[in-house]
């Protein structure tokens, strides 16, 4: 009993030391870059300028940044820029871990204004300077997505002007399509994926036109938008105050009874070949809707793909306007005591000339409206569909603070309805979760 | 002077363990007791790592246990420890059995390597590799079904299929290191008890019942307490290849943990799943230790 008793107080004073030790360690506020006062300038920031990329297709964006872009070094050669790639599949746990910590926090990364500016209150918002200039010459179509009540928290990495529609011409001759005729109405649409889909038995082989259907629940909803906007339906209201009657007003119903139709009545879309981006590179679906990016993507990936590009179709309630919940942008830590000399990155960063040399590098398109006259823009197999975007407009956006549990529980809801879920049933259960996160939200 | 220098060397005697244990013990404090005593601790809030957290009392655990994700997510959990428990056990049983009896003495080593190699891959790759096999319109699976006359299945793609696949895909990344242990076992074995047994008529079946199961108790209770753990902390694999769907349908208690914490910036919510799985596998492998154990000695 006497040894018992000693054992478990030898432990429990080894652990009651741990304890002590590590709350005596703690991590520390101050870096390098803050100064007595606790004001952070540039003449304290002498550890160098740390930035997050999380995206996986764009590494290539971080050496040239590191290594090509020489404006920012000219005017501050002691500070060091380095930037790290997060892997994408664990950014979202690196970042909370990272501004949990404070110090170990970037200076600057790359994220979602929505969630990281407005719902964690991490990013800062740019200063007047760059207010002016984002506002004078960045693509406008897009501008909401990196903007808090008309206030710019992020420098745009690429304009996503929301998607395009994507089609393999090869296949397009195959079932006698004409290729320079791509689908004009939600209607055609449906008519040509039935045309083009290949079905060996109950089985799909190749689908006429590719939806996403699985992953994650965000990405899910990204992907629907298009169907839904068509139809004249939105996620939320744009006050961000109710659900009720916008996810499951008639719109919305419409738009996702008419992607479920794809799959279940129609069987013209398959939720078991594939991703989308993989089954059109291997040419195992005819259509899909996809961002700019994906041409980049589809030059350097699949070269034997013969494929166009065309503006989304008109549905019933006109052209689909742009409209992204992935809005990723250079944001600045609202903590950082380098964040003087991270707006100077920023601000050397946003030129035409930088922007299109990063577009070009990765096959995206450029933020600078000068830029749309570059032939790098004009000769994009996509320029038809990006003159449209441009020419409609902003669609639109979704910036509630709680978007990552909203919009997980909107992807959740339209997978179950991919699935066969009765549509109404379906959106009235996510009403009742969402709304209580933007009253929250509201708070 | 002896009086004193005994002293010296009892206390040497008895802090020696003290100070061989101590690192241990200290890690044990910093990676065990500390996270599970603060975990409890942000539980009661509505923790942000960022924003300021507010005391919400209960709220995080009638929340959560209410809640229909975390029904979902116990009960995929539970299902996929139901499935690749008990068959994995029993697989690598026999595979441990069949190593040891194996009569070529070349190359018994290769074979143990090749059963042994899957569990030096992560699971992160064995995910991708059987995303491939399990694809529905082209993978390896639904084409030996076919060349079987069988009909092709949804696997990964079908709620009904997705826990029983991602349990196939546990078992065999499993199976060589559970199946070493037991064969380790089986090898410490006294080889007379199986010469007296075949001079008295048992067969292999008899001798496997009454000579080879309960000397092997120990390493089974092991390999049964391992793998029920490993089982509900499901994470790795339905994070690569499913991402907790279709629909939910392989969503576990740690995608929860990670969805509640990284996603939605929900701390005491995650804490109070942690606590709850914590608490859940504590219970279920004590109650199988203390079912399945037997005090089964050589003598």
């Amino acid at each position: 009993m006497g040894i018992k008793r000693k054992t478990g107080m030898t432990f429990a004073w080894v652990a009651a030391v741990a304890v002590v030790a590590t709350g005596c360690s703690g991590s520390s506020t101050a870096t390098s870059g803050t100064s007595e006062t606790g004001s952070s300038g540039s003449a304290e920031c002498t550890g160098g300028l740390t930035i997050w990329n999380p995206q996986d297709q764009w590494r290539a964006t971080s050496q040239y940044l590191m290594n090509d872009f020489t404006a920012f070094k000219e005017n501050y050669p002691n500070v060091d820029v380095n930037i790290v790639d997060i892997p994408y599949g664990q950014y979202e746990a690196r970042y909370s871990a990272g501004f949990a910590s404070g110090n170990e926090a970037p200076d600057i990364f790359m994220g979602q204004v929505a969630f990281y500016a407005g719902g964690l209150g991490v990013s800062a918002p740019a200063p007047e300077n760059l207010q002016k200039k984002w506002t004078e010459n960045l693509v406008t179509s897009t501008a909401p997505a990196f903007q808090l009540d008309g206030t710019w928290y992020g420098y745009p990495v690429s304009t996503d002007l929301g998607m395009q529609l994507y089609y393999n011409v090869a296949q397009f001759k195959e079932v006698g399509l004409d290729p320079a005729n791509p689908p004009q109405t939600f209607e055609q649409l449906r008519e040509y994926a039935d045309k083009l889909t290949v079905r060996n038995g109950d089985q799909i082989t190749r689908n006429g036109m590719a939806i996403r259907y699985s992953g994650s629940p965000v990405g899910i909803a990204d992907k629907a938008l298009p169907y839904i906007h068509a139809f004249g339906g939105t996620l939320y209201s744009l006050d961000e105050k109710t659900a009720d009657g916008y996810l499951n007003g008639e719109g919305t119903v419409k738009g996702l009874t008419y992607m479920q139709d794809l799959v279940q009545k129609d069987r013209d879309a398959s939720l078991e070949l594939g991703s989308p981006d993989d089954t059109f590179v291997q040419g195992l679906s005819s259509m899909t809707f996809r961002e700019g990016w994906f041409e980049g993507y589809l030059d350097e990936s699949a070269p034997d793909v013969e494929y166009a590009v065309a503006p989304y179709p008109e549905g019933p309630a006109g052209y689909p306007k742009v409209s992204l919940l992935f809005n990723w942008g250079w944001m600045v830590n609202a903590d950082s005591p380098c964040a003087d000399v991270a707006w100077e990155w920023l601000d050397a960063v946003s030129n035409p000339e930088t922007d299109l040399a990063l577009a070009k590098l990765e096959g995206y398109l450029p933020v600078w409206t000068s830029n749309y006259d570059d032939p790098f823009v004009t000769d994009r197999k996509d320029y038809v569909a990006v003159q449209k975007q441009l020419a409609e407009g902003p669609g639109p956006f979704y910036n509630a603070p709680l978007s990552n549990q909203i919009h997980t529980r909107i992807g959740e809801a339209v997978e179950a309805i991919l699935q066969g879920a009765p549509v109404q049933q379906t959106l009235d259960d996510a009403v009742v979760e969402i709304d209580p996160l933007l009253a929250e939200d509201n708070a | 002077m002896s009086h004193q220098r005994e002293r010296v060397l009892t206390f040497k005697r008895r802090a020696t363990p003290w100070a061989l244990l101590s690192p241990t013990i200290f890690f044990v404090g910093i990676l065990f007791v500390i996270p599970i005593v603060y975990n409890v601790y942000i539980s009661f809030f509505d923790w942000s790592v960022i924003r300021p957290s507010t005391f919400v009392g209960f709220a995080n655990y009638v929340d959560v246990l209410g809640s229909p994700r975390f029904t979902n997510a116990f009960g995929n959990t539970v299902l996929f420890a139901l499935i690749t428990v008990p068959i994995g056990l029993v697989l690598a049983l026999a595979l441990a059995t069949g190593l040891n009896k194996l009569m070529i003495k070349q190359g018994s080593a290769i074979i143990r390597a090749l059963y042994f190699a899957p569990v030096v891959a992560s699971l992160t790759a064995v995910a991708f590799v059987w995303l491939w096999i399990f694809n529905p319109s082209y993978g390896l699976a639904n084409q030996l079904m076919s060349t079987l006359g069988l009909p092709g299945q949804g696997w990964l793609t079908s709620t009904d299929q997705v826990i029983p696949s991602l349990a196939i895909m546990q078992i065999w990344a499993r199976l060589g290191f559970n199946a070493i242990i037991l064969l380790a076992g089986m090898n410490a074995i006294d080889h007379s008890y199986y010469e007296a047994a075949r001079m008295d008529g048992a067969g292999p079946w008899r001798m496997f019942r009454s000579i080879t199961f309960p000397l092997l108790n120990r390493q089974l209770v092991l390999v049964l307490s391992v793998e029920t753990m490993t089982a509900l902390k499901l994470f790795e694999l339905p994070f690569a290849a499913t991402k907790g769907g279709p629909v939910n349908a392989s969503t576990s208690m740690v995608m929860e943990i990670y969805d509640q914490a990284f996603r939605f910036d929900s701390w005491g919510v995650s804490a109070v799943y942690v606590l709850v799985l914590f608490v859940f596998v504590m219970v279920v492998t004590g109650l199988m230790r203390k079912v399945f154990s037997r005090d089964v000695t050589e003598a």
